[in-house]
């Protein structure tokens, strides 16, 4: 079965669930069976898999699990689109913070922010895509993929800073 | 000395912000494999003559590697594989 354990990895961090991740993985293949007449050969077939996957989550679990609707992304962007964001909000996480935290505090940093920007990074960041694979399975241009990215590192080094300042380490800007 | 005082009221604050800026968005763009040779060379030749820079590059890739690292560490139940071939083959029939 290809790429399974990375659909399954994927579907976790999306639905945070086992048995969520576990019935969105068979849903995924299940459609990809069904519709397998849709894929293009030649082009990335973990891409295309991991598009059904991202939409069936959209569809299914946060309509089941009621979860608050789409992020207000010019709202956050505006927040993160300013000048001084990198100057002011820009936590000073250290590398010797990052490598101390163990597990638990990075995947939960990773876990409290918004599906969609956490989506970004696991596509970029864990699973190695490329932005333009990004822009396909997401159904979003290739810049809207860079901000999204950038916005998500910014609330996931906010988030590190918190855990770091709990672990007692320095990082006033 | 009128030059000295012109130097100290220059906008070079807004260029070393700008040339942050640009500086990160270059690291950003290397670790995802997505830098043109100029953007690389923007942070390999800052990296290696600032500290500050260094340091930062160092974070963007602890995290990543991090991540990374844990991520690929979530357990997949048994027998998923057996169970979607099963569907699988009972739709066929």
């Amino acid at each position: 079965m290809p790429y399974l354990k990375s659909l399954y990895n994927f579907a976790f961090r999306l639905t945070l669930d086992e048995d969520d991740a576990n019935d969105l993985v068979q849903d995924a293949y299940m459609k990809a069976f069904r519709f397998f007449n849709t894929f293009e050969e030649g082009t990335n077939s973990k891409a295309w898999l991991f598009r059904i996957l991202k939409n069936s989550f959209i569809n299914e679990y946060r309509r089941k699990a009621k979860l608050p609707g789409k992020v207000d992304y010019q709202e956050v962007e505006a927040y993160y689109n300013s000048d001084d964001v990198d100057e002011v909000i820009t936590p000073d996480l250290r590398v010797e913070s990052v490598q101390d935290m163990i597990g638990d505090e990075i995947t939960r940093a990773l876990n409290s922010i918004d599906a969609d920007f956490r989506l970004a990074i696991i596509l970029c960041d864990i699973e190695g895509f490329t932005y333009e694979e990004m822009a396909k399975i997401l159904d979003i241009p290739i810049g809207t993929v860079r901000s999204r990215l950038h916005r998500a590192r910014q609330m996931l080094k906010e988030k590190l800073a918190d855990y770091a300042k709990g672990l007692g380490y320095n990082v006033e800007n | 000395m009128f030059d000295f005082i012109g130097k100290w009221f220059s906008t070079d604050k807004g260029k070393e912000a700008e040339d942050r800026k640009i500086f990160m968005d270059a690291v950003h763009l290397m670790l995802d494999g997505e830098a043109t040779p100029e953007q690389q060379k923007i942070v390999m030749d800052k990296i290696r003559c600032c500290q500050f820079s260094n340091s930062k590059y160092e974070l963007e890739k602890c995290i990543r590697e991090k991540l990374k690292s844990l991520y690929c560490c979530k357990e997949m139940p048994k027998n998923l594989d057996e169970t979607i071939l099963q569907k699988i083959t009972s739709t066929q029939i």
